[in-house]
């Protein structure tokens, strides 16, 4: 007689819920108590009890699951630390598609600052503060590579739009690649291709990005009103892009939160 | 019979689950249908406690368990060590000598 009962696979999920240790003594600790139980519930049936009713009346002799999970976890040997190399590949594997997330919105920066610059012209994107002087070692230097550039100072912009918008580049490629990377990991694995990040990821992602906006807007801000906006762009391209990152995560957070909810 | 409160129970339930497994081993079920029908009823034990309490005794060495995989589901089978057994004989020294003090500090008159 092998017949399921609700009642007892209910009170089964709500001690797994409860017992904490080694996960081999939890999964003995279940299988005693589900043997247990449909015994009691087994030798009630056959003296003529509804199986419903017997399932309850053996759910409340074994007593409430939390109080048994309590004693259980209580007398039960410690969780043994996972070794250090599985904490550290956990915690890679939580952060990499982070990584791989931030170093793709450097670059989608890049390309913001781009369209800022097409708008608003390098200084917006590049100047020092007005009245900035370059050594004329410098001068020399930048004027070799943009022999086009009239003055010192815009040799100056047209190098820091190169070297500052490569580099942006450069970030988003390598977040591509480590996207990638993980990707054909999970295609290997048949794991989906995207998942939705856990919630603790997602919370880390909305502090680092949220903390990331408000300090690069500061600078933006900074910028506008000491230098008259010269080299503000620089700083809110990448605010903007942090801001949209921040935002999406917080969507992410919120839906993985509801999940939760919905499933409990 | 009545069941009767479990907390003079907490204290001997590792005597009373070892006197029970001394007779032949048994599984979880078998060991609180056993306190159960010995004691007649009268302790009102959650089941569920007995579990943790056999799994402490196996980690003390006084039982050791195996599964038994025959029938409809596993189980656990648990029976007395040597030294479980050397253990219940102490056990059951000391608890008949404090209750004969007991029972004479109950029955002397005032």
């Amino acid at each position: 007689m092998n017949e399921r009962s609700d009642i007892i696979e209910t009170y089964l999920d709500e001690l797994l819920a409860g017992l904490v240790g080694e996960a081999g003594a939890v999964r003995r600790m279940l299988t005693e108590t589900e043997a247990h139980l449909y015994s009691d519930v087994e030798q009630a049936v056959a003296r003529g009890v509804e199986r419903d009713d017997a399932a309850l009346a053996a759910v409340a002799r074994f007593g409430p699951a939390e109080r048994v999970a309590k004693l259980w976890t209580a007398s039960a040997p410690p969780k043994p630390m996972p070794p250090l190399t599985v904490m550290l590949r956990r915690a890679a594997t939580q952060l990499a598609p982070l990584a791989g997330v931030g170093l793709v919105a450097i670059g989608v920066s890049g390309l913001i600052a781009r369209a800022m610059t097409s708008l608003w012209g390098l200084r917006f994107m590049f100047a020092g503060p007005p009245g900035t002087t370059y050594p004329a070692s410098s001068c020399r230097y930048w004027m070799s590579l943009h022999p086009h550039a009239a003055t010192c100072a815009n040799a100056y912009l047209a190098e820091s739009l190169a070297d500052g918008l490569n580099a942006r580049y450069a970030a988003g490629f390598l977040g591509v690649v480590v996207l990638a990377v993980i990707a054909v990991r999970r295609r290997v694995r048949h794991a989906p291709l995207i998942s939705p990040p856990m919630p603790s990821t997602a919370l880390s992602a909305v502090a680092i990005f949220g903390a990331a906006t408000i300090a690069l807007a500061a600078l933006a801000a900074d910028a506008i009103r000491v230098s008259h906006g010269n080299g503000a762009g620089k700083w809110l391209s990448a605010a903007v892009v942090a801001l949209i990152v921040c935002v999406s995560y917080a969507f992410a957070y919120l839906q993985s939160t509801r999940r939760r909810i919905t499933t409990a | 019979m009545l069941g009767m409160s479990n907390e003079p129970l907490k204290g001997h339930l590792d005597l009373l689950l070892l006197q029970v497994l001394d007779h032949a081993p048994a599984h979880g079920y078998q060991v609180v249908c056993g306190l159960r029908d010995r004691s007649d009823g009268a302790f009102a034990l959650a089941e569920g406690t007995v579990y943790p309490a056999l799994h402490r005794l196996e980690r003390q060495g006084l039982l050791a368990s195996e599964w038994d995989e025959q029938g409809p589901r596993r189980r656990r089978v648990y029976r007395l060590t040597p030294q479980g057994r050397r253990s219940l004989q102490a056990r059951r020294t000391e608890w008949t000598q404090f209750a004969v003090g007991v029972g004479a500090v109950l029955g002397a008159t005032p």
